[in-house]
């Protein structure tokens, strides 16, 4: 199938369009190429080339003739509609793009032939190039989408190392402030003798048999179905155990109703039943049930007192 | 004036590895991520030959990440030759005192190889040591780790419910309902130490022993310890009886042969395992009271019998909520009910189980729960069985 390009307004020499739109890595062999099309024609005129492949400003040395300026300006011209080309090739669109016109009142773009294959057989075929230039550009894009991911990794990681340094020199400063408040006390304790605090150490470290503070490592997370002790918060314990405190009464008072409502409940029924006294030695058996009882209420008892003396939380 | 130091020991036998890990692991990490600590640490795994040559690598591992390990000798023997862990601890309270750590400025937060701390046990320590008036704290246990909804693991939380009964009397002078633990508690290492874990002979509940001992030559110097541990209960309901059963003889031990306990303390622990042998006697009168018609006979104690019914089941419910913060999996009602009775008639049977039964040594309960690996080698080695 003959290359065409009349899709595009405007003719170009048949040289420079063989140089210019060449891909420009070997994506097809020659067999191919012999196939689908005519073999490149090597260009006649050498002149044309060096114009075309070196720089104008390296020629600047040389007048450039009216002709020559012609040939350029072709050569731009042409080079711009490739471009624009190019650039509707490249643009997303769709099967079922919307047509301005209404439908059915114009025809696809050269694009939708590539996207539709069974399009109309009216406009002819796309360029034999398009594949390779499509596969071209989509290994750039992706190559493109790769970087920007590595690029956006690299960010996201940055991101989460100046939040980790934040937070660990929000950490250091309370430290900091904790430990002279520590030292001033101690210094208070230890009055105006002027010796040195004992407290030099920043924050609890480990010490070894031989005071050498030791390293820490990074902690393994333990093969846990629930509870992994890294989500043993503060602000968790705070919340339970002012959650706790908060129904202390409302256990008292809900304690003492509920028992009351089922020990009324078991009274009546007892009562109900007016079953025959038992013989003695099945009278002493209920007592067993009486054995725990001051237990229970010293426990109810204790319960209630330490919620109501002791704040459990803690500062945070 | 010198700052605290806060030894953390974790005594054990060390076979349950993983449990260990997490607990010194738990320990390291907290220390770090845990701001404005007044004391310094140690870290202490006081384990016997065999836990220790069961995972010589995780040992390894764990005394490069900053802990100390501190292995029982075979020959090691106390004055009273006791034995189990009793005679761990006494050798690490000798072994503070050769390396002069036995000092007022110096407190032991003890606990198993399962318990894991928190940011808040760590802050409720730092308060306790740095404010010294209590001699001895101990806090409240959660059981979240490993929690699969499990009759044990819903008994359990009716122990967490049941701690603010256990501070209220550690608290009280005489320790009237007989509270203590045997984890999660700190005390001064010149208290203990003066004190010791020695006793004659094997002394299964070497923690009731311990408090009795404190409370005679110190008097009421306990206090409430802030923040939570967080442990595991038994994966099954025969280490949930095995494990009862060392407690209930551990009470019958304290009664019949500690010396120290004075006569109306000695009466208060008595009568907590009475009431706890009640129990059972309670649930067959209670199947049985229809046959019987003993009816006005209960006219009196239904007064009372609501009132017990109701505290059983706060204990439940209060227990739960108490965990509801560190749960990752949730039970159905139904089947927290059907778990929870099943949980509740092991420890009936308990103590009946206690007095049948008695435990040994070697009766250690697994900590570390089965993996797929484990359950293939025991499928692989017939008749193989845990410890």
């Amino acid at each position: 199938m003959p290359r065409r390009k009349d899709s595009s307004p405007g003719q170009a020499p048949p040289g420079r369009e063989k140089k210019e739109i060449r891909p420009s890595g070997p994506t097809r062999t020659s067999r191919e190429e012999s196939d689908d099309r005519p073999l490149p024609v090597e260009d006649p005129e050498p002149k044309d080339r060096t114009v075309f492949s070196t720089d104008l400003e390296s020629d600047s040395g040389r007048r450039v003739t009216p002709m020559e300026f012609e040939e350029i300006e072709d050569e731009d011209t042409y080079f711009l509609r490739e471009l624009d080309r190019l650039y509707e090739e490249l643009s997303p669109r769709t099967p079922t793009s919307k047509n301005p016109e209404g439908p059915g009142t114009a025809p696809p773009s050269v694009g939708d032939r590539v996207l539709l294959p069974n399009g109309p057989e009216s406009l002819g075929e796309p360029s034999p190039y398009l594949e390779e230039r499509l596969t071209i550009a989509r290994s750039a894009v992706s190559e493109l989408v790769t970087q920007s991911r590595g690029v956006g990794r690299s960010l996201q990681g940055l991101r989460n190392a100046l939040a980790t340094i934040d937070r660990e020199v929000d950490r250091a400063s309370a430290e900091i402030g904790f430990l002279r408040s520590e030292r001033s006390e101690e210094r208070d304790a230890e009055g105006v003798s002027g010796r040195a605090s004992s407290l030099d150490l920043p924050g609890p470290r480990p010490l070894s048999s031989t005071g050498i503070p030791t390293e820490i490592s990074t902690p393994v997370d333990p093969p846990t179905i629930s509870g992994s002790f890294e989500d043993f918060t503060l602000s968790r314990y705070n919340q339970t155990v002012g959650d706790l405190h908060a129904r202390q009464r409302a256990l008292g008072w809900g304690t003492v109703v509920a028992a009351s409502c089922i020990s009324s409940i078991l009274l009546f029924l007892t009562l109900q039943a007016r079953e025959p006294v038992p013989v003695l030695w099945l009278a002493v058996l209920p007592l067993v049930w009486m054995i725990p009882v001051p237990f229970f209420v010293a426990a109810f008892r204790g319960t209630q007192r330490v919620l109501r003396r002791n704040r459990l939380e803690l500062t945070e | 004036m010198k700052p605290p130091t806060v030894l953390f020991q974790v005594t054990a036998i060390g076979k349950n590895g993983r449990a260990l890990d997490a607990t010194a692991r738990s320990v390291l990490h907290w220390l770090r991520n845990t701001p404005r600590l007044g004391f310094r640490y140690l870290l202490w795994l006081v384990v016997e030959p065999e836990g220790y040559w069961s995972a010589p690598a995780l040992y390894e591992s764990l005394e490069q990440a900053g802990a100390r390990i501190v292995v029982v000798p075979e020959d090691y023997r106390t004055p009273l030759e006791t034995k189990g862990k009793a005679r761990a601890l006494q050798y690490a309270s000798d072994l503070r005192q050769r390396l002069g750590l036995s000092l007022p400025s110096v407190w032991v937060y003890h606990q198993d190889e399962e318990t894991c701390v928190g940011q808040d046990t760590l802050t409720g320590i730092s308060d306790f040591v740095r404010d010294g008036r209590a001699l001895l704290g101990a806090g409240i246990i959660l059981y979240p780790i490993d929690w699969t909804g499990t009759p044990s693991h819903i008994q359990e939380l009716t122990r967490s419910y049941d701690d603010l009964r256990v501070l209220d009397s550690m608290t009280m002078p005489g320790n009237p309902t007989a509270g203590f633990h045997g984890s999660h508690f700190v005390v001064r290492a010149d208290v203990e130490d003066s004190v010791g874990w020695d006793s004659r002979g094997y002394a299964p509940s070497e923690d009731l022993m311990f408090e009795i001992r404190v409370r005679a030559r110190y008097g009421s110097v306990f206090g409430v310890l802030k923040g939570f541990a967080y442990e595991k209960g038994a994966f099954s309901l025969r280490d949930q009886l095995r494990q009862r059963r060392r407690w209930m003889h551990g009470v019958i031990f304290a009664v019949l042969h500690c010396h120290e306990l004075p006569l109306r303390r000695r009466l208060t622990v008595a009568y907590s395992g009475l009431s706890w042998f009640s129990a059972l006697p309670s649930v067959i009168l209670l199947i049985a009271s229809i046959e019987l018609r003993y009816g006005p006979l209960l006219v009196a104690t239904s007064v009372f019998t609501g009132f017990v019914w109701v505290s059983m089941i706060l204990a439940y419910v209060e227990g739960y909520r108490l965990h509801s913060q560190y749960l990752s999996r949730k039970v159905s009602a139904l089947r927290f009910v059907a778990n929870g009775l099943v949980g509740a008639l092991v420890d009936v049977l308990a103590p009946w189980y206690a007095l049948l039964t008695r435990p040994t040594l070697n009766d250690y309960i697994p900590k570390d729960r089965p993996t797929d690996a484990d359950a293939r080698a025991d499928r692989g080695t017939p008749g193989s069985t845990r410890a």
